[in-house]
């Protein structure tokens, strides 16, 4: 029988079967869809209504593959790999051909935020090529190393989002080049700004969800339908997911925990019989319950455990341990132990555990991580984050849970002095991105200084891309600050100053994210 | 043609949109398009209860702006294009199965359906084909749709739906052929 005939019979089929479904009643005002439970007042906040200026999740987003980044999974659709990325202030989406390459936040168009019409941040950069970061002073806002460097057979795309929402047309379902307008060719420009004149080059602005953003796609006109067909794909993959807002837990006096807003925590209660705090989050409803011999396990709940479910278990014993991974846990600082007690109180040899005792040096817990056999990349890499999401933190300011530097304290890499040349601060932050805090987490009003390994040459480059959100925790107050210059003293080494003073408009608890290279960090602190 | 803001019930604010009768009444309008629109769903997931799951969110939108959708020539059409999207998404259909699962877990309600098992070797080959093809076919065939509206459903070409169905069909007789050749060993 040939396929039309095959598929015209099943669909006659199934047509018929489905005849005979009830139709559910009419959606209504009422009608609501059905929403995971949430529990501890959790808050479910799309991302979208935050638009750029939502909260950055305290992982750091961009590290490329080996280390799973936090929002970066690997899965198999049709016969085609791709890998999805999740931006996590916007809700972006997006499925991409594992053989692109997609750039770090700001890497790519670091003229946009020095343009002084440009109030726009990029949030995707993907390209058959790998992206050559570099603009020129006569196309400020367009990437004219990446494109310039486009093979014959490359091409690229571009997602920029707009700190104060424009006019643009609808967010298209599918898209072509009709879907950029008329006036969205703009080939001429671009062949312009590179000399290449086998660029074709669409850009407009689309407005979705109130939020508003340009893309910008590069093409050559001698490149392969395969690569335009994954370009297509990949912008027509792109949806703007409600994202949780990342909540957070005093998970101790000395700790919070932050987690999204869609997964489950309990607390102590998990295992009555303990005796000392514990805090869990999991993917799936929590189930207390661990008695006897196995009171140090959440046995109940690593029981529930399905497939595709995570569960992380924070055991505050105050014990000692391995020193804290600056960089997070990954399965490579964190191994897969074998067969333990939670396989065993659990009755589930299946379950991958990951378990240990971890210190900073004051404080120490155990960590229990564990994963169903079926979890994905991207499900793998956010529970390592939630994992590396615990803060030693002190209260501050009423309810304010203020960042504090690490005890003993964290010392830079070599070139930079081993603390503060104020007294009253200390540095925190990892060799990638660091600052120097108050040793009281009271803030002090001060420029924005941060420092970096990969910034070591102010003549190379004066005018740093360093990004600085300042998002108020206790109210509706944001501050952005994008790029900067340079200074440096004996005392402090070479530092990096964000464009903005650290200038908190209003009192209240302050969430201080600074980003530089793909680098993130982030503190909270009081401002009185 | 007219398009509306963003195809997301969740970001639709229900109290800007006043509910008016345009020139089928919502009820009429989903009575009729329902099932055809859940074929398509459960043709593009495999999955009754994402399907389920996702048709009904598609019309939850269209109710909420139905002002505006009512009024468009073909407001089957807008649906048909959300579902079709959102089916072949991989975030919307687990998002939608895990919902799915939610409910049943409550309800006590059996998770498979034997829907999901009718000539399920040829539906699991349209699924495996690349996002449009599969949509093309399940336009196509399911729905009995001209080409033209497939076309608008897809955003594309009538060309291009030529284009897309001619591979899908090459495609899934090779597939079905071998895989009646492996079962015939």
């Amino acid at each position: 029988m040939d396929i039309d005939r095959q598929l015209e019979e099943a669909s006659a089929r199934l047509t018929g079967a489905i005849a005979k479904e009830p139709i559910p009643a009419t959606p209504s005002e009422g009608t609501e869809r059905t929403k995971r439970p949430r529990q501890g007042g959790v808050l479910a906040v799309a991302a979208l209504a935050l638009g750029i200026i939502g909260l950055f999740v305290v992982v750091n987003q961009t590290d490329e593959p080996q280390v799973p980044a936090a929002s970066s999974t690997t899965t198999t659709v049709a016969a085609e790999r791709v890998r999805s990325y999740i931006d996590f202030n916007t809700g972006l989406t997006v499925d991409y051909p594992v053989s692109w390459h997609r750039g770090s936040q700001y890497a790519i168009e670091p003229v946009i935020p020095f343009d002084p019409s440009g109030d726009e941040t990029e949030i995707l950069a993907l390209g058959s090529t790998e992206l050559e970061s570099g603009a020129s002073q006569a196309c400020p806002d367009l990437p004219v190393a990446a494109m310039s460097a486009l093979g014959v057979d490359d091409a690229l795309m571009i997602v920029t989002a707009d700190l104060v929402p424009h006019h643009g047309t609808p967010w298209p379902d599918t898209w072509s080049p009709e879907a950029f307008g008329p006036e969205g060719d703009i080939s001429t420009v671009v062949q312009d700004c590179t000399d290449r004149f086998d660029l074709v080059a669409y850009r407009n602005r689309f407005v979705v969800g109130g939020e508003s953003g340009r893309v910008l796609i590069v093409t050559t006109n001698t490149g392969s339908d395969t690569t335009l067909d994954q370009l297509w794909a990949a912008l027509d993959s792109i949806e703007f997911i409600p994202v949780p807002e990342p909540d957070s837990v005093r998970a101790q006096p000395e700790w919070t925990l932050e987690y999204l807003g869609d997964w489950y925590r309990a607390d102590s209660e998990l295992m009555p019989s303990l005796g000392f705090d514990s805090v869990t989050v999991a993917t799936f409803p929590l189930v207390s319950g661990s008695e006897g011999r196995c009171a140090h396990m959440p046995s109940r709940a690593l029981a529930e455990l399905g497939p595709d479910d995570t569960l992380v278990t924070f055991f505050f014993n105050a014990g000692e341990g391995q020193p804290w991974p600056a960089e997070g846990f990954d399965d490579s600082v964190f191994p897969a132990t074998g067969r333990t007690d939670a396989h065993e109180c659990a009755d589930r040899p299946d379950l991958e555990i990951h378990w240990g005792p971890w210190s900073t040096g004051s404080s120490g817990l155990y960590l229990l991580v564990a994963f169903g056999e079926d979890v994905d990349e991207g499900l793998r890499a956010e529970t390592w984050a939630i994992a590396s999401s615990l803060t030693p933190v002190r209260t501050e300011g009423g309810a304010c849970v203020t960042t504090l530097p690490a005890e003993p304290d964290w010392v830079p890499p070599d070139g930079w002095p081993a603390s503060p040349s104020d007294p009253a601060s200390r540095w925190f932050g990892t060799p990638d991105l660091w600052t120097s805090l108050p040793v009281d987490g009271l803030f002090v009003e001060r420029k924005s200084i941060w420092w970096s390994q990969h910034y070591m040459d102010s003549g190379v480059n004066p005018n740093p891309d360093i990004n600085v959100r300042m998002t108020q925790l206790d109210g509706d107050g944001v501050v952005f600050s994008e790029g900067g210059t340079n200074g440096t003293t004996r005392t402090d080494g070479l530092f990096m100053i964000a464009h903005a003073p650290l200038e908190p408009p209003s009192p209240g608890c302050w969430q201080i994210s600074a980003e530089f290279e793909g680098h993130t960090l982030t503190y909270v602190v009081h401002v009185p | 043609m007219e398009t509306i803001k963003t195809v997301d019930p969740e970001l639709i604010d229900l109290a800007d949109v006043p509910i008016v009768q345009g020139p089928e009444s919502f009820d009429t309008f989903y009575r009729s398009q329902y099932r055809p629109v859940l074929g398509l769903a459960i043709v593009l997931t495999g999955s009754k209860a994402a399907a389920e799951e996702i048709t009904q969110d598609a019309f939850l939108a269209a109710y909420r702006s139905w002002e505006k959708i009512g009024r468009y020539e073909k407001p089957e059409a807008w649906v048909r294009k959300v579902v079709s999207n959102r089916s072949v998404s991989r975030f919307r259909k687990t998002a939608a199965e895990r919902r799915a699962t939610e409910r049943h877990e409550r309800t006590g309600e059996r998770s498979i359906d034997p829907i999901e098992d009718l000539d399920a070797d040829l539906w699991d080959a349209v699924r495996d084909l690349p996002k449009r093809q599969a949509q093309s076919i399940a336009l196509t065939y399911l729905l009995g749709l001209p080409r033209r509206e497939v076309a608008d459903t897809l955003g594309c070409s009538e060309e291009t739906v030529k284009t897309h169905l001619h591979r899908a069909r090459r495609t899934l007789a090779t597939r079905l052929d071998a895989e009646r050749s492996h079962r015939g060993h």
